[in-house]
Parts: C-alpha cells; structure tokens; sequence
C-alpha cells in the first residue's frame, strides 16, 4: 500500500472528481481522507495501485504528491524555499526536486522529495502539512 | 487503396468539422495562414531523417540537405557561436527542451535544474523522466521568474552545477526570462559549472525583431535553445527545432554501425516532411518575412489591448507580447473562440493570421455575454 496526496483548490464535486476518475480505471482505494490548508484541499489516498493512481490524476490535471515526498507550508516570498533547502542541507538531506503546487492567500504549497522523507518531516516539522 | 463508402463519408464529416474549428481560435499559439501544396507530392514517399542531419546515412529516401539549411538559417538568426553550432528538427518544443536537459544532464549529472513556476508542464515531466533535482522558482506577477528567489536558492545551493530552464515566453503571459540576468546571478557566486537552456517555443523566431531584443540566444548565455516550428512559423505537422553548442553534442553522440551514423538526436526515425515544410516557410519569407509576421502580430496585439480595455475589461500585455491577458470569460466564449484558461486568466494569441475583425467579433460577442 502506497500513499499519494492530491492538492487542488478546494470546491463542490472536488471529490466525487477524484473517486469517480478512479473508479473509472477500477483503481482499488484502501482509504481516502481530506483535510484543508486555508483554501486548498489535500486529499490523502492510501492504495495497493498508487503508480496507476498517480499517473490517471496527473494526466487529469490534478498536483500530486508522492510517498517519496512531503507537502510544506511557506510564506510567498523571495527566498523562503531558499531557507528550507539550506535547512535540509545542514541536515544533510539531499533534495531531489522541490516543486510549487499551490499559491494563494501570501502562502505556497510546496512538494519537495528527497533521500530521507522521513528526516525531512522531523527537520521541517513546524512547516510540513 | 481507398476506404468503403461509411467510412469515406466520415472522413469527409471529420474535414469540415475540422475546417470549422480552424477557423474560430485565436486563444492557441497555432499559425494557420500556411499553404504548403507544393510540397503535397512529397507525400507519397517515407521521407525518414533517421540519425545526425549533418551525417549520411545509408538511408537515402531522406531530407537531409534541407533540414541541414533550415538548422542553419535558426542558427544565425539565434546568433549561434560560429562553427560551434548543431541541431535538428524535432517534433515539437517538448523534445527539444527534452534534448537541452539531457545535454545538460550528461554535462553535470550532480546538477540542480532551476526553473520558474510558470515553465511549461511537460517539463517537469522531462525531469523526471531524465532523473534529475530541480527546484522550482517563484514568479512575479507578470509571469517572469522572480530573480531575487532565484537568486536565494543558488546562494544556498552554490557547491551543486547551476542548470537553467529559462522561458522566453511562457505559456499564459507570454513572460521572458532575462537569461543576462540569470548568468549575472551565477557570475556573483562564481558559479562555472552551468547550462542555461533557453524555452522560445512561441518567442524564439518573433524575438530577433522586436526591440529592445529579449536576452534568450547564444549570444546572450544561451548553450541550447528548442523552438516550436508549428506555433509561429506555421505547419500542419507539430515540430520544433533544438539548436546546441556542438562540443557539447559531441560528447554524448555514439555511433550505431547499421544505419552508418552517429546517434545525436532524441528518436531513432525523424519525420523528413516537416524540415521541407519549415524550408519552404524560411525560403518563402526569410529574415524579412519573418518580421513582418512579427510585426503583424505585436501591432494585432496593441489594438486587441485598446479595444478591450474600451468595454472595461482590465487586459495587459507583456512589453512586446503578442499574447493579451484578462479575466477568466464566460464559458460560452471560452468555447467559441477556443481559449485557453488557467487560474482564472484567459488569452487571447495574435498570431500571425489573427486580423483585426476577428478581434472586433470576439470583442463584441464578449461584451454580450458580459451585459
């Protein structure tokens, strides 16, 4: 079982979209659970075709976020994803891409993957979502 | 060789619709004021550029000679280094952007690629593909990337090889990323160990006649630069041209002994029509034709701007944009006029076949549905 978080703009259908795009190609869902960050929804699913899953969602237009990465909270301004990278560094966590998902309201959504996703989250603890 | 009859009729049902639908867009950056009949008997054969444009193939039923002269007509106008220059014709931006990043790749396997947030989707998909770091840079609001970030996240990540995925006209607001900017960015952190690609898919062959010219060739910093052949220049065939510095080319090329050439490029077989599409366009209009689409383009532009800012609609451009920005339209427009929309901004393209009665119709159909 795999797990990958979709980020989208929070709205009426978002969802039954997302279920009804998997049921399509009988994607098997273990669990899907939502939750909100100011105006964005991150729908988190847990399933044993996660690769499948992710690929269907991206092709549709949905930001997906893989297991291998996690989802931080920033401030939109020049040089915050600067201070996360160089948190990371001294950690000696390499960064494999850092991406923007989303951006509203003053703030970022950013997905970053790295070596050690696991550290990451412990390091960047007060911003990760 | 010829189809039953249900079919045939379905055939000529999928011509005009197409013929319709050509004809109302003006939200894509597609050229569709080309006439390549001439070329039309070529489609009888399997033209096939298989391998290096600059290298014979045992492969003969080719168009080689032309690719070669339509490389070299983009070379000089994208002010390439002399006698360091190589390319093809490729089937669209994406592989040329795909073949800029390998280059880069291969040059600087520890590298971090930059690229701005208003980069088009299908690079992040090269990355991946390619298995290589990247971190994506804020924009400003006019969609350039934000040279301040840029300039945080290289400070921070200055022991890595710097590669950049500079836009010169991005997909929504037509921005350009200043690459003189970007390398004086690296020259204060000392960085030698860079590639810069330059993204003109749209801009590439518009920007040599606008002035100011935007900083975005070889001239300016540029080690490779993907142009889209089918956005202005016009065909009826996506395809695209990548244009390198040919020491960099060098290093990768392997030589593949049953087709007596060296392998340079992204795919094995390359189409052999579109280098002739895009030789009879550079042939039929050169340098000057070229401006002048240029030109059409900017000054369609400017009165789309005024004649939509008369009905209160708050539309901007980019300095020397052919692409007008404003506020998301009513679905009903959207439709008719194929726009394309993104967070909650519409475009319209001017294109060089974009008149301006076709600007006045979309004005008025707008101001009806907004009444």
């Amino acid at each position: 079982m795999r797990t990958i978080t979709i980020v989208a703009q929070d709205r009426l259908g978002l969802m039954a979209d997302v279920t009804e795009l998997l049921a399509e190609s009988t994607i098997n869902i273990e669990s899907i659970e939502a939750s909100k960050v100011d105006s964005t929804a991150l729908i988190k699913i847990i399933s044993d075709d996660a690769d499948t899953a992710y690929t269907l969602l991206v092709e549709a237009g949905f930001h997906v976020v893989s297991q291998a990465g996690l989802l931080v909270r920033l401030k939109d301004e020049p040089g915050a994803l600067a201070r996360v990278s160089r948190t990371l560094a001294e950690n000696d966590i390499d960064i494999r891409g850092v991406n923007i998902v989303d951006q509203h309201d003053g703030y970022e959504l950013v997905a970053i993957s790295c070596c050690d996703s696991n550290k990451a989250k412990e390091v960047l603890s007060d911003i990760v979502v | 060789m010829s189809l039953e009859q249900t079919l045939r009729d379905r055939l000529e049902e999928f011509v005009k619709r197409i013929e319709k639908n050509t004809k109302s867009y003006i939200g894509y950056p597609v050229s569709k004021d080309f006439e390549y009949s001439e070329l039309a008997e070529l489609l009888k054969y399997p033209l096939n550029n298989l391998g290096d444009p600059f290298v014979d193939s045992t492969w003969k039923v080719d168009s080689r000679e032309f690719e070669r002269e339509v490389i070299e007509f983009f070379a000089e106008l994208l002010r390439a280094p002399e006698n360091n220059w190589w390319g093809y014709v490729t089937n669209g931006g994406t592989e040329g952007n795909l073949y800029g990043l390998y280059l880069a790749r291969e040059l600087y396997p520890k590298g971090i690629c930059y690229f701005s947030k208003e980069t088009h989707y299908s690079v992040a998909k090269n990355l991946h593909l390619l298995n290589m770091r990247h971190i994506m840079i804020r924009t400003t609001e006019n969609g350039e990337i934000d040279y301040d970030d840029l300039k945080e996240t290289i400070r921070i990540n200055r022991e890595s090889p710097a590669i950049i995925f500079a836009n010169s006209g991005t997909t929504m607001t037509e921005a350009k990323d200043d690459i003189s900017k970007i390398s004086g960015i690296l020259d204060e952190f000392s960085i030698a160990n860079r590639y810069i690609h330059s993204d003109a898919a749209l801009c590439g062959a518009i920007n040599p006649f606008l002035e100011p010219r935007p900083s975005y060739d070889f001239a300016d910093g540029a080690d490779s630069i993907s142009i889209s052949g089918h956005k202005f220049v016009g065909s009826p065939i996506p395809c695209g041209i990548v244009i390198a510095r040919k020491d960099n080319v060098d290093r990768i090329a392997r030589s593949i002994a049953y087709i007596g050439c060296l392998d340079t490029t992204i795919t094995g077989s390359r189409n052999g029509f579109t280098p002739m599409v895009l030789w009879y366009a550079i042939k039929k209009w050169g340098k000057e034709g070229l401006a002048k689409r240029a030109q059409h383009g900017l000054s369609t532009a400017e009165y789309a701007e005024k004649q939509l800012k008369e009905i209160g609609i708050n539309a901007w451009r980019n300095p020397n944009a052919i692409t007008v920005v404003l506020p998301e339209v009513p679905s009903a427009v959207k439709e008719k006029y194929q726009l394309a929309t993104a967070n909650g901004i519409t475009h319209l393209i001017c294109m060089p076949n974009v008149q301006k009665q076709d600007i006045d119709n979309f004005v008025k159909d707008l101001k009806k549905e907004l009444q």
